[in-house]
């Protein structure tokens, strides 16, 4: 049965809440505009439904145990418990694969959320800016196609996002990782700063400072600063850390324009071949599984990268038989994630009359260093290259565990805090390639909808890059002073460890381009076909950088909002 | 109370037994203490093992009462009582049951019981008894032999443990592709409880350090492992590197 809403009962329609879905809505609605996001998730109250915030480890059943896909718990979760980080007390904000499966035709873990804030509510929260090493990067390598912006483009959107959300951190003056608005940086530890002073004393070039982070040092836009409690992915009421239910999807409801419609799931975008218009979504009611339409002048996509992928392929005319909006035939195409888990780890010697107090819910970040363009910083077997993320800790009762012993001297040693440790784990650039890709399978869920195959693995370029990041790690702990520096690579050809999705960066298949025969999405993130059609997350992307792109998601979506609110002005969509 | 019974400190018998019941959660009776010295052997009966039964509404979902005793016994043999509580005292031994009822599948929680008999077995073999029936400097060798055979070497386990834990695969996920939660029991033991598994199990090492590990993590997370043994890291502020003193105790 269809339920049909009244036409253009809103002026745009927003699929998902997430990052880039909840910029979509404070930007349209602060602009004017009465928007609908359509979510597919349950609704999420701010505060009132981080239910598990807070809580001690004995109030758990199983004292909030992690959950691997071996382990009970797991039976309708088999994808997102891969991650190492699904417990018992941050499940409920993981999607069920059985409720949103997809064919695995190599391994690819894909981590969904299924509630308003999305995936915002569990996210890394590490923000940095691109620059135009990664927007020139295809130009210059001659790889896929060419971004159609620059630094230049985005640098004013990152500030206004930056101001909004509240980022700390601390300036650099780096080309390859240009600096923002920032909040104070947070405070290093005793092992972090001692390989931070080892590795920029030997080393020219390299440099390490603390994660940059969309985490509040002092209080901000009437959002407190952090309290250090550690678990963000439960959920902050203070609003500590950026989520659309702390930032963007109060500002959106102070204007009075904002309606949103959870347990929705959007199967397809509608699209008036006459006028060449989408009109609105045709929407699956996650309960009653019952169809509604709903209709607006302008719709942006920000279901996260494969959502999004899915519901373009989905969404079939006269026009588009092969997905909306793919004249060019690449809809699907240039997956791409950020390849990580090669690295090293050492201990780090002495400091044992330094700790910590507070648990940091960030770590230390090391910018990019290889491939700048100069002769100094090039490669011989790979272009790109990868950052680093880590940190340095010491050893807590776990330890115990991996050494002999037992009964009171144990537990008497265990008192105490053990030795220090750090670890650095390459974040890298994996390379557009057409060949890793997503196709609708003629498979459908429990709603009808049919699911998305996704064909994805690390190429040549990958696979050479992880042996410098396994190579570069040991190398700079080692100068650093660390000891029984370890490398690891946990990347397993066909098999899971560090395959594709774990990064949960997917990016790409609907990439923006100067050319609408070779991309789906111009400069503003409006698909070259149909005018009043925007996609804002992570499948515009063209290339990956070595970056978390989720801050670019959102300059990208104000930037595109800005637009498109001008045209509609113009009376041009 | 220390794991080496025989260490530099010498003390009477009778102290030993005193201290015994007091690592054992201060409940055996007196009769039990009087027995064990009479016997000269640590005389920890079934029915004073671990103090919840009958005392409260907690019942065993998967370990029988036979097994609970000796799950009770082991972790406090490696997180025991002391001037804190023990592991015992924080319900460690409730933990290993929610563990194996509710976290573990089948092929590992047979694996786990599996082990668990190949220390009734160890005891069997050198002393003619149960584990629980042997003196407490007997239960200490008996593990510390485990205890070296579990730790070969510094830098050893971690690659055993990979090694024995391949990671799974789906090829396709969806309804139906999760494990198996279905209870499965161990096989039936031979007269000295040695069947193949637990013959197995006694010389992989596996059992002991899984013992061990969630004996801390069962104890450590514990409220009484988290506030009373360590400190439970306060919330409202970061120092990132501040002064430590020994003896000031680790955050949980």
């Amino acid at each position: 049965m269809f339920i049909h809403a009244k036409a253009d009962d809103y002026d745009a329609i927003v699929i998902g809440s997430g990052i880039s879905g909840g910029w979509a809505a404070k930007e349209l609605t602060e602009k004017g505009l009465r928007v609908l996001i359509v979510e597919r998730g349950r609704d999420v109250v701010h505060g009132k439904d981080y239910i598990t915030e807070h809580k001690s480890n004995w109030e758990f059943p199983l004292h909030n145990r992690r959950i691997n896909p071996d382990v009970q718990g797991a039976e309708e979760y088999p994808v997102q418990a891969r991650t190492g980080q699904f417990r018992e007390a941050n499940k409920h904000f993981f999607a069920k694969d059985t409720k949103y499966p997809y064919v695995e035709e190599k391994p690819f873990t894909w981590i969904q959320g299924d509630q308003v804030g999305g995936k915002s509510l569990i996210w890394g929260r590490q923000v940095y800016r691109w620059s135009d090493l990664d927007f020139e990067a295809n130009l210059r390598d001659g790889v896929a196609v060419d971004w159609p912006i620059r630094y230049a483009d985005i640098a004013p959107w990152y500030s206004y996002v930056e101001k909004h959300i509240g980022v700390s951190g601390e300036k650099l003056g780096l080309p390859q990782l240009p600096d923002g608005e920032f909040l104070p940086p947070m405070e290093m530890n005793a092992a972090e700063k001692f390989v931070k002073r080892g590795v920029e004393k030997k080393f020219t070039g390299r440099h390490m400072t603390i994660g940059r982070v969309a985490i509040l040092t002092q209080d901000h836009n009437g959002r407190a600063a952090c309290h250090y409690c550690g678990p963000c992915e439960r959920g902050c009421s203070t609003g500590s850390y950026f989520s659309s239910q702390s930032s963007t999807l109060p500002a959106a409801r102070k204007t009075g324009r904002l309606t949103i419609l959870p347990d929705s799931i959007v199967h397809s975008v509608l699209y008036d071949d006459a006028r060449n218009r989408v009109t609105g979504v045709r929407v699956i009611d996650a309960n009653t599984k019952e169809e509604r339409e709903y209709r607006a002048r302008v719709v942006f996509v920000n279901a996260s990268t494969l959502g999004t992928a899915q519901i373009l392929l989905n969404s079939k005319s006269a026009r588009f038989p092969n997905g909306l909006a793919n004249s060019s035939g690449t809809l699907g195409h240039h997956l791409m994630d950020h390849h990580f888990q090669a690295g090293a780890r050492g201990d780090v010697p002495g400091l044992k009359d330094h700790y910590y107090q507070g648990n940091r819910p960030n770590g230390i970040y090391v910018p990019r260093f290889r491939n700048l363009g100069d002769e100094k910083s090039k490669q011989s077997d790979y272009i790109r290259g990868f950052g680093y993320q880590g940190g340095g800790s010491r050893a807590g009762w776990g330890r115990g565990g991996t050494e002999p012993g037992f009964g009171v001297q144990l537990k008497r040693r265990l008192r105490e805090p053990g030795d220090w440790s750090f670890a650095i784990n390459g974040f890298a650039e994996c390379l557009p390639r057409a060949e890793n890709m997503v196709t609708v399978s003629d498979r459908t869920d429990d709603y009808g909808i049919p699911i998305l195959r996704i064909d994805c693995s690390w190429g040549p370029n990958e696979l050479a890059m992880r042996k410098d990041m396994a190579a570069s790690a040991a190398e700079m702990l080692e100068a650093a002073g660390v000891k029984n520096v370890a490398t690891f690579d946990n990347h397993k050809p066909g098999g899971l460890g560090a395959e594709p999705g774990l990064g949960i960066h997917e990016m790409g298949t609907a990439r923006m381009g100067r050319d609408p025969k070779t991309s789906v999405l111009n400069g503003y993130n409006q698909a070259h076909d149909v005018p009043n059609l925007f996609v804002t997350d992570g499948s515009a992307m063209t290339s990956s950088s070595c970056v978390n792109p989720s801050i670019t998601y959102m300059a990208l979506t104000a930037r595109a909002c800005d637009y498109a609110v001008r045209e509609m002005k113009a009376g041009t969509i | 109370m220390d794991s080496s019974a025989n260490g530099p400190e010498q003390v009477s018998r009778r102290d030993a037994l005193q201290r015994l019941a007091i690592f054992l959660g201060g409940t055996l009776a007196a009769s039990t203490v009087a027995g064990a010295m009479a016997e000269d052997a640590f005389a920890w009966t079934l029915a004073e093992g671990p103090r919840d039964r009958g005392a409260g509404q907690w019942m065993p979902r998967t370990l029988t009462p036979e097994q609970l005793a000796l799950v009770t016994a082991l972790v406090e043999h490696v997180i025991p009582r002391t001037d804190t509580p023990g592991a015992r005292d924080a319900g460690v031994h409730r933990f290993v049951d929610a563990l194996l009822t509710d976290h573990y599948r089948a092929p590992e929680r047979t694996r786990f019981l599996a082990g668990l008999r190949g220390v009734d077995v160890r005891a069997l073999r050198k002393h003619k008894k149960n584990f629980l029936a042997t003196t407490r400097a007997q239960q200490v060798a008996i593990l510390t032999t485990m205890d070296t055979e579990a730790y070969p070497a510094q830098g050893m386990v971690a690659k055993q443990e990979k090694k024995e834990q391949p990671p799974p695969r789906d090829a396709v996920v969806g309804p139906g592709s999760g494990g198996s939660g279905s209870l499965a029991q161990p096989t039936a033991a031979d007269v000295d409880g040695a069947t193949e598994d637990v013959r197995t199990e006694i010389a992989s090492g596996w059992f002991w350090r899984r013992l061990k590990e969630i004996t801390l993590v069962g104890y450590y997370t514990s409220q009484p492992g988290a506030t009373q043994e360590l400190r439970v890291n306060p919330m409202g502020i970061w120092k990132g590197d501040m002064p430590y003193r020994p003896g000031n105790r680790a955050w949980a």
